[in-house]
C-alpha cells in the first residue's frame, strides 16, 4: 500500500487567513441571499395565556441557583457514567468537560476545572486531533489561567479551522492576559465577523476598557446584554451578561446605572454571587456597611473567593462591630488556607493574593515575589501594577515607578491603577501628578473601594 | 475512574477575571460535541439541526420531521426549550430547482414552567407558498397552534388546518451512529492512511446517540398539500435568528451528513480544513449547492478512491464520481409522495434507495457504502435505535 502525501497548508499568518476567508464567506452570501425583506417579528398568537392542563404554568421568573447547579451536577453524572463505561467515547468525554466546565462556573470550585482538563484529556488521548476536545481543553486552560498553553493550543486548532468560535475566544482571551492587546484585538475581530453576538460583544468591552475607552466598553456590554437577551440565554449564562455591564458601569463611577445592572441580573438569577458583591461595593460606598456584608455572606456561601473573601474582611473591620474583628481575621485565614491548599492551581490565586498582602502591608517580600511569579506568565496591564503596588507598599518606591509606567502604557482608565500610580508619584515626591492620580480615582467614586479611598484621601491630604 | 466530588476541598477561584472569562466562554462553550456541525450552528444548540427525516404515514400523508439540540442528557432534556426568537422550517422543492416552493415555519412563545419543573411553549405553524417559501421569513397562512409536550407528558397535538397534525417536544434521538468511529475514520483519511484496518478500527458498535434526546418538530401533511401523491418534491429543514431587524438562517439539512461529510475537510490533495466553508453551507440554498460543492464532494469520493485502489478495489470511474455529485447536490431529501421505501443502501449504485427518510433508517451503513463504491457494506456496526419508534404521530419514541 502507498500512503498518500500528506499536505498541509501554506501557515499563512493565521488571522488573515481567517479574515479573507470571512470576507469570501461573505461575499458569497451576498449573492446567495435576499437583503433582509418583511420579517413579521410579531406573532401575538404566542402571547396568548395557556390553560386547561397547563393551568400551573408560570411565567420563568429568576432561576434558581440550587436548581441549576442541581441540574449541572446531573448532568456530571450521566456524562461520567458515558465516560466510565467506555473510555473511547470521545463525544462523551467531551461533554463531561463541558459539564464540569459549566459546574466550576457555578461553583467557583477550582478542582471542576481540573476535572474538566482531565475529561478533555481522556478524549484527546482516544483522538488527538479532535478538534471539539482541543477547543474544551484550551477554554479550561484559560480558566486555570494557564495562558501560554491555552493560546497556543487556540492558534493550533485555527490552523485547522480559521473559524473555530471557542478557539478565536480563547486566543484573544489568552492573548489579553498575556498583554498582547494587539493579537488578542485581532482575535476579537474575527470572531466578531463570524460569530457576532454576546460572547464576543463582552470581550470587545473588555479589551476596549483595557484600551482605555470606558464609554466604548460599556457600548459594547450594553450590546452583549441585548444580544444574550435576545438570545433567549437564562440563568447564570443571562446574568454573566448583566453582573459585566455592572462591573464596567461601576468602573467608570455610574452608580445608578450599575446598581440597575447588578439588579437585573439578580431578576434572572436569584443570588447571582458576583452581582450581590456588585451591589455590595455600591452599598459601601453608600455608608451600607450592615448591607453590603450581608450580601457578601450570602454571595460567598456560594462562591468562596479570596478575594471576595478580602473585601468581607475589609468591610468587617470598618463596621467594627460585636464579633466583627474576630469574624475578619477568620476571613483572613481562610484565604491563607486556600492558597495554601491550591496545589498545582496555585498560579491562579498569586496575583490576587499578592494584592491582599501589598493591600494590608502584610508580608511585603512575599508580596513581591508572588507579583514577580505572576508576571512573568502573565504580563499584561495588571500584572505591572500589581508588581509595582507590592514594590511600593514594601518601600521601593523607586522600583515600583517602571511597572507602573507600564502598566499604565495602554491608557487604561481604570480607578486602582490611578490610586497605585498616585501613591507612588506622592512616594517619589511627584506631587502634581500624585494629586492629578488620585483625584482622578476618587471622582470614580465606587470604582474606588472605601479601604483604598481612604488611603487616597490620606495621601491626598499630605500633598495639599 | 473520574475522581469522585467529595472529600475535594473545596476552592474558590480567586480572581474574578478567571470566571469572567470562562462565563464569558459559556455560549461558545456548548459547541462540544454533536453531529459534526459548523461554529455558527453550535453556537446555539437550540438552533443546531441534528438532522431531517420524511417518510410516507399513510398513503395519503407524509410526516416531515426537523430535529435540533442534540446529545440532551435527559436532565438538561426537562427543561430544554425551542428558542424563542428563532424560525423553524421545513422545506419542499417540487420542481427540484433548489428553491422552495412550500415552506412550513413554526415559532415558539415564552417558556413557562410547570409544577412539576418541566417546561412548555406555545407554538405557532404557519404555511408559506410560492416565492415567499424561498425566503425566511414569518409570513404564510396560519395552519395550526399548539403547545409544546413538556418533558415526560403524554403527547400532544395539534390539528392542520385542511388535514394533519402537528407536534413539537422532547423525544428520543432516533440517529444512531458511531461518531467516535467517524472521527477516526475522518482523522485517518484527512492523516492519509489507506490502510482499511486504521480507518475503520476505531469502529465498536457503540450508538454515540443513545440514552440522548433531540428537540423535535413533526409535521403529518396530506399529500395534496405538498405536491400531490406520486409526485417527487425535495425536503430540507432550517432554522433562522433574528438579526438585524430581519431573518439570518444559520443551519440547513436535506440529506444526512452532507454537509460534514465533504466539507470543511483538509484532505491529503485538496484543500484548507475550514469550518467556514460548512457555514457558509449552512447558510445558503440548495441551488447554490452544486456550484460551491460539486469539487469537494468529488474531492472526498476520489480520496476515498484512492484507498479503494490502493486496497485491491475498484474505484468510482470519473464519470461515476460526477453523477454522484449530481445526486447528492443540491442537498435535498428527495422523496416520492406515497412512497414506503427508504434511505437505504443498496448492492450498487443501480440499486441504492434514496427516497426520504425514515426514523429507522440506517443512513449510516447506507452513505459508508456509497461512498467506497459499495466495497464496505458494514458500515458503523450500529444498526437500529436503542429506543422503540411508535406507531402512532409522532412516530418518535418519547425521551430517556
Amino acid at each position: 500500500m502507498t500512503a498518500l502525501p500528506t499536505r498541509r497548508p501554506t501557515l499563512l499568518p493565521l488571522l488573515a487567513v481567517a479574515a479573507a476567508v470571512v470576507l469570501a464567506l461573505a461575499t458569497q452570501l451576498a449573492g446567495t441571499l435576499p437583503a433582509a425583506g418583511p420579517t413579521g417579528m410579531d406573532e401575538p398568537l404566542l402571547d396568548a395565556p395557556l390553560s386547561g392542563e397547563d393551568a400551573d404554568a408560570v411565567a420563568a421568573g429568576a432561576v434558581d441557583p440550587a436548581v441549576e447547579l442541581g441540574r449541572a451536577r446531573d448532568d456530571v453524572t450521566f456524562w461520567a457514567g458515558r465516560v466510565a463505561a467506555d473510555p473511547s467515547d470521545i463525544v462523551a468525554a467531551v461533554k463531561l468537560a463541558d459539564a464540569d466546565a459549566t459546574e466550576a462556573r457555578l461553583t467557583g470550585d477550582v478542582t471542576a476545572y481540573t476535572r474538566a482538563l482531565t475529561a478533555a484529556e481522556v478524549a484527546l488521548a482516544a483522538q488527538p486531533g479532535y478538534v471539539p476536545a482541543q477547543a474544551s481543553k484550551a477554554t479550561v486552560l484559560v480558566a486555570l489561567h494557564r495562558f501560554p498553553e491555552a493560546r497556543d493550543l487556540a492558534r493550533s486548532i485555527l490552523d485547522r479551522d480559521p473559524g473555530n468560535a471557542t478557539a478565536l475566544g480563547v486566543l484573544g482571551d489568552a492573548s489579553l492576559e498575556l498583554g498582547d492587546l494587539a493579537r488578542a484585538g485581532g482575535a476579537y475581530q474575527t470572531l466578531r465577523l463570524t460569530a457576532p453576538g454576546a460572547a464576543s460583544s463582552v470581550r470587545d468591552g473588555r479589551l476596549a476598557f483595557v484600551r482605555g475607552d470606558p464609554a466604548g466598553a460599556v457600548a459594547a456590554d450594553e450590546a452583549a446584554v441585548t444580544a444574550a437577551t435576545a438570545d433567549a440565554l437564562e440563568g447564570d449564562p443571562l446574568a454573566f451578561y448583566h453582573v459585566t455591564l455592572g462591573e464596567m458601569l461601576l468602573a467608570t463611577g455610574d452608580e445608578t446605572g450599575a446598581r440597575g445592572a447588578f439588579e437585573d441580573a439578580l431578576a434572572v438569577r436569584a443570588d447571582q454571587p458576583a452581582a450581590l458583591v456588585g451591589l455590595a461595593k455600591l452599598d459601601a460606598f453608600d455608608g451600607d456597611l450592615d448591607t453590603a456584608i450581608a450580601r457578601m455572606d450570602t454571595a460567598l456561601d456560594a462562591i468562596p473567593a479570596p478575594d471576595w473573601l478580602a473585601r468581607r474582611s475589609d468591610l468587617l473591620v470598618l463596621r467594627d462591630g460585636p464579633g466583627d474583628a474576630d469574624a475578619a481575621a477568620a476571613d483572613r485565614a481562610t484565604i491563607e488556607a486556600i492558597a495554601s491548599l491550591a496545589g498545582e492551581a496555585g498560579s491562579v490565586y498569586d496575583r490576587g493574593l499578592s494584592i491582599y498582602l501589598s493591600d494590608r502591608g502584610l508580608e511585603p517580600e512575599r508580596a513581591v515575589r508572588l507579583a514577580r511569579d505572576e508576571l512573568a506568565i502573565r504580563p499584561d496591564v495588571y500584572g505591572y501594577d500589581t508588581l509595582a503596588w507590592a514594590l511600593v507598599n514594601a518601600g521601593d518606591a523607586a522600583a515600583a515607578d517602571a511597572p507602573m509606567h507600564d502598566a499604565l502604557a495602554a491608557g487604561t482608565r481604570d480607578a486602582r491603577l490611578w490610586y497605585h500610580a498616585g501613591v507612588i508619584a506622592a512616594e517619589l515626591g511627584r506631587a502634581a501628578e500624585a494629586r492629578t492620580y488620585l483625584e482622578d480615582a476618587l471622582a470614580l467614586g465606587p470604582a474606588l473601594d472605601p479601604v483604598a479611598r481612604a488611603r487616597a484621601e490620606g495621601v491626598l491630604g499630605t500633598l495639599r | 475512574m473520574r475522581p469522585s466530588n467529595t472529600g475535594v476541598p473545596r476552592l474558590g477561584l480567586l480572581a474574578v477575571a478567571g470566571l469572567t472569562l470562562a462565563v464569558g466562554a459559556s455560549p461558545l462553550l456548548v459547541s462540544g460535541a454533536d453531529h459534526l456541525d459548523a461554529p455558527a450552528a453550535k453556537a446555539d444548540h437550540r438552533v443546531d439541526i441534528t438532522d431531517v427525516y420524511a417518510f410516507r404515514s399513510s398513503s395519503s400523508q407524509t410526516t416531515l420531521v426537523l430535529n435540533v439540540d442534540g446529545l440532551m442528557s435527559p436532565t438538561d432534556s426537562k427543561t430544554a426549550t425551542f428558542r424563542t426568537n428563532a424560525l423553524y422550517e421545513l422545506k419542499v422543492d417540487k420542481n427540484h430547482d433548489g428553491k422552495a416552493d412550500i415552506a412550513y415555519r413554526v415559532r415558539f412563545g415564552a417558556a413557562k414552567t410547570k409544577s412539576d419543573g418541566t417546561k412548555v411553549q406555545s407554538y405557532v405553524v404557519r404555511r408559506a407558498t410560492g416565492s415567499l417559501a424561498v425566503m425566511n421569513v414569518w409570513t404564510g397562512a396560519v395552519v395550526a397552534v399548539g403547545t409544546t409536550t413538556p418533558y415526560k407528558h403524554s403527547v400532544r397535538t395539534a390539528s392542520i388546518a385542511g388535514g394533519g397534525a402537528a407536534f413539537a417536544g422532547t423525544r428520543d434521538d432516533p440517529f444512531f451512529f458511531d461518531l467516535p468511529g467517524f472521527v477516526n475514520f475522518k482523522e485517518q483519511l484527512l492523516g492519509g492512511s489507506t490502510a482499511l484496518g486504521d480507518l475503520l478500527g476505531g469502529f465498536t458498535g457503540a450508538d454515540t446517540f443513545a440514552g440522548t434526546n433531540v428537540l423535535s418538530i413533526a409535521l403529518r401533511i396530506p399529500n395534496d398539500k405538498l405536491g400531490g401523491t406520486g409526485k417527487s418534491v425535495g425536503v430540507w429543514g432550517t432554522t433562522s435568528v433574528a438579526r438585524n431587524g430581519g431573518w439570518a438562517q444559520i443551519d440547513r439539512m436535506g440529506r444526512p451528513a452532507i454537509n460534514t461529510v465533504f466539507n470543511g475537510l483538509l484532505l491529503p490533495t485538496s484543500s484548507v480544513y475550514n469550518g467556514l466553508e460548512k457555514d457558509a453551507f449552512n447558510f445558503q440554498r440548495p441551488n447554490a449547492d452544486a456550484g460551491t460543492t460539486t469539487g469537494n464532494v468529488t474531492t472526498v469520493l476520489n480520496a476515498i478512491g484512492n484507498v479503494l485502489t490502493a486496497n485491491g478495489a475498484t474505484a468510482y470511474t470519473g464519470g461515476e464520481v460526477a453523477a454522484i455529485a449530481s445526486v447528492l447536490l443540491p442537498d435535498e431529501l428527495t422523496l416520492t409522495l406515497g412512497s414506503s421505501a427508504g434511505f437505504a443502501s443498496g448492492t450498487s449504485l443501480g440499486t441504492l434507495g434514496l427516497n426520504g427518510r425514515k426514523l429507522g433508517d440506517d443512513v449510516i451503513d447506507a452513505e459508508f457504502a456509497l461512498l467506497t463504491n459499495f466495497v464496505i457494506t458494514t458500515g458503523d456496526g450500529v444498526n437500529a435505535n436503542d429506543a422503540t419508534l411508535s406507531s402512532s404521530f409522532p412516530y418518535l419514541a418519547g425521551p430517556h
